[in-house]
């Protein structure tokens, strides 16, 4: 057990069983132990893939790493990721009886910082497996080193290339593909607008799903007049604006990370733009709109989400993240469901393996009833591209009266939902050989 | 820069007492070697680190700011696009291992070489404009290795996910995070290739460095215009050293990128660029493990102050005074910015290796003659 | 090459400056036939935000021209005023024209704790000193703020006079970018004046070439070192009120403008006020132009590779190394200045 002065540690159940825990030789967690990870070897205990000993009922205690930004542009987006682990933590200590320790690691959204890190946690902290993290670099980066190394890692970046081309037989996936995204609209924004114009930002994420709202748009009957590349990151999109504004279009899609999105909609209000156009937002997390004013939530006319607090269920898990001082998002209940599940599977598989869990969660319908109270719908783990498949929802922006603040910020409602097998994208799609 | 000592100092008072005339002359070779020796045992200790990888990923970053010295301490010129070199070796060598599954030997020659011709055509165009100009070129010029990158052209790159599969060699093996090297039959463990492969840089770089090449880049550091009248032609000098620094930089990438296992955007930016020229101000530019001694102490706060939680005082057994500093060290690069700017404003030449192999010396007089000298 | 005398000029030009001239001068003339309600907004949006351009780089260039120092924390002074805005409207509820007022002059008090503390010790010396050491201040600035106001980004609520957008006939234009536009015109003004029309402004520049001089007439150089880093800084404050109050402010600001910042000084040419000015308006015409010149290239030639996406962002830096490459001193630089 490393030396509690020097990391964060978040022990959840007294410091006794700590000191118990660190006697017992079947103790999970590879690093134990005072002697084990210091001189020259660093990674003392190789041998063990803590867990699969010699107890027969398999591990009782699991050692979580948490990745999270603390620094940097996305360390608003942080907490969350830890809140909702502990919140599942919480959970399963009191139903199944197991201890749960989680630690929490910088990613400071940069993979070669976040890959360090990762390594930290396995060799010297010995951690079981890991969850989180936002950034699909950081996620890629820290994933393929721990499907390398036999650890388990549930992602929470959104990306579909996480769960496509670079794909990882221990990595799974909690956030909404961009397909999913994009299908839950489609039909809705053909509806509210017949010509649209795309603003992306110029790197993957935002050329994927632009590609695929022009199909989904298209399909639907409605036209995409122009989908435009943006710099990544821009500092100004008056110019893109105004080509914008010199377009025939009656609706603009934001294909644009949060603080662009941010940025694009206050230069478009400053414009006097906002009131010509109907508005789309992808992956519009709520969290985003906090930070600028309600009036650019008010804005919103469209977007899609893999979990809003808007939604008719939840309501104590949503009360339990306010009482943390914070606003309940969908990052929330990911990172819930990531621990939740990945627990739940190391138990069934009596192991922390990182084969053990996935042959645990793949195909895997989730049963956990915290989980689906709190994501209400079908949610399975699926076996060819590890990601969640979960229900989507079509969201709006309240008008500025409707709007909750207390006792914690509720800014949008719902359109409407999809279940997640009717958005996904086909296996075959996903260029994902697993 | 020119009102610190005259001449870049790689001797000293210290050794220099030793009787072993060859060991002072070898005092660069040997404290590398000790180097490369002690640093991951020296890390994994308990109450410093207590995790060995993090050596390798030390070493590769010092090796990365001593190529940066040659540009910055022995020739005067501050670049602010350093990066972009390091980038070059990690991204070319994940190309070729991932995209066209040759070699790590052949991409890693295709790196440096690559890194040579671009340092080359870069170093002809910028090295005769004014100091501020230089930096503001070599600015533009490593964002736009960075757009180029992000840009991915024909899927090269990866874009801003980068390359992350299938860009480790076939001998290198991991497991749960112990890397090893299986060449032949042997197995050992990585971090003595990348002592090995860092080492020989060090060397290469000391051996450019007291060269005659090398003396003639501090001679025109000091006074352009009297090296000039001594007919030696600054510009090509500037144009070499710089090539030379950007191929020993990509050098360092390509150890980075089997050590990350493949190449990632945040090689390429700004902040890199800018982190190398902090570690090596810090470590003081005017000597050869002047940015070395930076580069430690650098990655080492970066890594210990991070977790800090708690400073209990004056053991953990007996605390008397616990004072929660995590708020605090969160920001501790506030704390490594002061400590900068206090040494540019003292000894900006100097920077911590100096003043600390000044105290030693001061120190060994002192016990050498003993009470005369107070 | 041989220069070609240009007519009615005493200048001449080289046929490789000719060539280029003439293609910019085909491209303007074809994306205005092509597209020309689209070109007359981004030619109008393009000096706007030159000009926001200029104001923001303003600062950094005049303690560069100036004083010599090459002031990279000059985005953190943009930050902060940015924060300070934050903090005095949002926080303490002070009104937006008094914030315009006050928290350039908070950032300015900045300036005279970095200009006492750390700078004055650095004139003499080698000017990459002081480039460093204004390095390791903007690190300081940038955690502090972190530290002070947290990692989220933040927004002002702007004056209603000030929100949604202006009708300039031809083009809508947001308002606040237009009540920065007329703040930069006239900070413009007020600089020059001072500087070259005032006598303060004359013993600052007599100062700056030969201090011992004019030390030895009795001119005070500390106050006057002092009131030209203050100016810089407050500036670039300025700069930070405008900018937060049209978009919100946000830790990474300061590193998003530095470098901009940089790019319109070193263009425009280090010691050259005129320079920045049409700097700043070159860059900012060219980040709005080249897209719609690269566009309606491709549409025209039918060739779609033409039309590189993004390529917006990178025009700050084409424009700096094209610019350097044909004029080494940047486009009106003063010979000797920091070489």
């Amino acid at each position: 057990m490393r030396s509690p002065t020097r990391r964060k540690v978040l022990k959840t159940g007294g410091a006794a069983s700590v000191i118990a825990m660190s006697g017992l030789a079947g103790c999970s967690g590879g690093g134990g132990g005072d002697g084990d990870n210091s001189g020259g070897d660093g990674g003392g205990d190789s041998g063990t893939t803590g867990g699969s000993t010699s107890q027969d009922t398999g591990p009782s205690s699991f050692h979580v790493g948490v990745f999270n930004p603390q620094s940097g542009p996305f360390a608003p987006w942080g907490p969350a990721l830890r809140t909702g682990a502990e919140l599942a933590a919480e959970d399963l200590e009191s139903e199944l009886g197991v201890d749960i320790e989680i630690s929490t690691y910088d990613t400071e959204v940069n993979p070669s910082a976040s890959l360090e890190r990762m390594k930290r946690a396995v060799t010297a902290d010995g951690i079981d497996f890991a969850q989180g993290a936002l950034s699909s670099a950081v996620c890629t980066k820290i994933g393929t080193w721990a499907s390398d190394n036999g650890v388990s890692y549930i992602a929470d970046g959104a990306s579909d290339t996480l769960t496509g081309s670079s794909c990882q037989p221990h990595m799974f996936s909690t956030y909404s593909s961009n397909t999913m995204l994009v299908k839950s609209i489609g039909a809705r924004m053909a509806d509210i607008a017949d010509k649209w114009y795309l603003l992306y930002s110029d790197y993957i994420w935002g050329q994927n799903a632009q590609e695929l709202y022009i199909e989904e748009i298209e399909a639907n009957g409605a036209t995409v007049v122009e989908s435009e590349a943006t710099p990544f990151p821009n500092d100004d999109y008056t110019s893109y604006l105004n080509n914008v504004a010199n377009s025939d279009a009656t609706g603009l899609g934001l294909v644009l990370p949060a603080l662009d999105k941010r940025l694009a909609m206050k230069q478009l209000r400053n414009k006097g733009m906002h009131e010509n156009f109907k508005l789309m937002g992808h992956q519009a997390e709520d969290i985003a709109f906090w930070g600028l004013s309600q009036e650019s939530a008010a804005m919103m006319d469209i977007a899609s989400t893999g979990w809003t607090n808007a939604i008719d269920s939840a309501e104590e898990f949503k009360m339990r993240v306010a009482d943390r001082d914070q606003n309940p998002y969908v990052r929330h209940a990911n990172a819930y469901i990531a621990m939740d599940q990945q627990v739940r599977a190391a138990v069934r598989a009596g192991s922390t393996d990182g084969e053990a869990i996935r042959s645990e969660l793949e195909g895997h319908t989730v049963e956990s009833e915290t989980a689906l109270s709190i994501m209400p719908g079908d949610l399975e783990w699926r076996a060819c591209d590890h990601q969640l498949v979960h229900p989507t929802w079509a969201i709006s922006g309240r008008s500025m009266g409707d709007m909750q603040t207390d006792p914690y910020n509720a800014w949008f409602q719902v359109e409407g939902s999809s279940a997640g097998k009717d958005v996904m994208r086909s296996c075959e799609a996903t260029g994902c050989s697993l | 820069m020119s009102d610190e000592s005259a001449t870049n100092r790689t001797g000293g008072g210290l050794v220099s007492g030793l009787p072993l005339g060859t060991l002072n002359r070898y005092k660069v070779p040997i404290g590398a070697l000790l180097l490369v020796l002690l640093l991951r045992p020296l890390v994994s200790m308990e109450f410093l680190l207590g995790y060995g990888s993090v050596a390798n990923t030390i070493l590769i970053w010092m090796l990365f700011a001593a190529s940066f010295n040659l540009l910055l301490g022995y020739t005067g010129l501050l670049s602010f696009g350093h990066a972009m070199f390091l980038g070059i070796g990690a991204y070319v060598t994940a190309i070729g291992l991932s995209r066209f599954s040759s070699s790590f030997v052949l991409s890693a020659i295709v790196a440096l070489a690559l890194a040579g011709v671009v340092a080359y055509l870069i170093g002809r165009i910028t090295v005769q404009k004014g100091e501020i100009y230089f930096a503001m070129l070599t600015l533009a010029f490593g964002t736009t290795a960075h757009f180029i990158a992000n840009y991915n052209p024909a899927g090269l790159t990866g874009g801003t996910t980068g390359i992350a599969g299938g860009a480790v060699p076939a001998w290198i093996e991991t497991e749960r995070g112990l890397k090893y090297v299986n060449l032949g039959g042997f197995q050992f463990d990585w971090y003595w290739l990348v002592a090995a492969a860092v080492l020989v840089g060090l060397v290469v770089l000391w051996q450019i460095v007291r060269s005659p090449f090398g003396r003639t880049l501090i001679a025109i550091r000091e006074n352009k215009e009297l090296a000039r009248a001594m007919g030696i032609n600054t510009y090509r000098y500037k144009v070499w050293a710089f090539t030379l620094s950007g191929v020993v930089a990509a050098y360092a990438g390509t150890i980075l990128e089997i050590n990350e296992q493949g190449a990632t955007l945040s090689l390429l930016t700004v902040e890199t660029s800018g982190d190398v020229i902090l570690m090596t101000v810090l470590g003081g530019a005017n000597y050869f493990f002047g940015p070395v001694a930076g580069a430690f102490v650098w990655l080492f706060a970066e890594d210990y102050l991070t977790d800090f939680e708690m400073l209990v005082l004056p053991l953990k057994e007996i605390p008397i005074v616990s004072l929660e500093l995590a708020g605090v060290l969160a920001y501790w690069q506030f704390f490594l910015g002061l400590l900068f700017v206090i040494a540019v404003l003292i000894a900006p030449r100097e920077g911590i290796w100096g003043l600390l192999r000044d105290s030693l010396e001061t120190l060994y007089d002192r016990l050498r003659t003993g009470e005369e000298d107070v | 090459m041989n220069a070609i005398p240009i007519p009615g000029t005493q200048r001449s030009i080289t046929p490789a400056g000719g060539i280029v001239w003439g293609v910019l001068v085909l491209l303007t003339v074809m994306s205005a036939i092509v597209r020309p309600g689209l070109f007359i907004d981004q030619v109008i949006g393009g000096l706007v935000y030159g000009l926001v351009l200029v104001l923001i780089a303003l600062g950094l260039s005049i303690v560069l021209g100036l004083l010599g120092i090459v002031n990279f924390a000059h985005g953190a002074l943009f930050m902060l005023g940015a924060y300070f805005t934050f903090q005095l409207m949002e926080v303490w509820g002070v009104s937006f024209w008094v914030t315009l007022v006050v928290a350039p002059l908070g950032v300015g008090l900045v300036g005279v704790a970095i200009e006492r503390g750390v700078l004055r010790h650095l004139y003499d010396k080698n000017p990459l000193n002081g480039l460093l050491a204004t390095f390791g201040i903007a690190l300081m600035l940038g955690e502090a703020t972190r530290a002070i106001w947290g990692g989220t980004p933040r927004s002002v609520v702007a004056p209603q006079v000030l929100s949604m957008g202006f009708d300039l006939g031809v083009t809508t234009v947001s308002r606040i970018r237009l009540f920065t536009v007329a703040v930069a015109v006239i900070v413009i003004a007020a600089v020059y004046l001072l500087i070259e029309r005032t006598d303060f402004g004359l013993s600052v520049r007599a100062g700056v070439l030969d201090r011992e001089m004019a030390e030895f007439l009795g001119v005070n150089m500390n106050v006057r070192f002092i009131s030209m880093f203050v100016l810089g800084a407050a500036i670039a404050g300025l700069g930070g009120v405008l900018r937060g109050a049209a978009v919100g402010m946000d830790v990474g600001m300061a590193n998003q403008f530095i470098i901009l910042a940089f790019v319109v000084a070193v263009v425009g040419g280090i010691g050259s006020l005129f320079g920045s000015v049409v700097a700043g308006l070159l860059i900012g015409g060219a980040s709005y132009l080249t897209p719609l010149y690269l566009s309606t290239l491709a549409e025209v030639t039918t060739l779609e590779f033409i039309n590189i996406p993004g390529i917006g962002g990178l025009v700050p830096y084409l424009v700096m190394i094209v610019v350097l490459l044909a004029r080494p001193r940047g486009l009106f630089g003063q010979e000797g200045f920091l070489e």
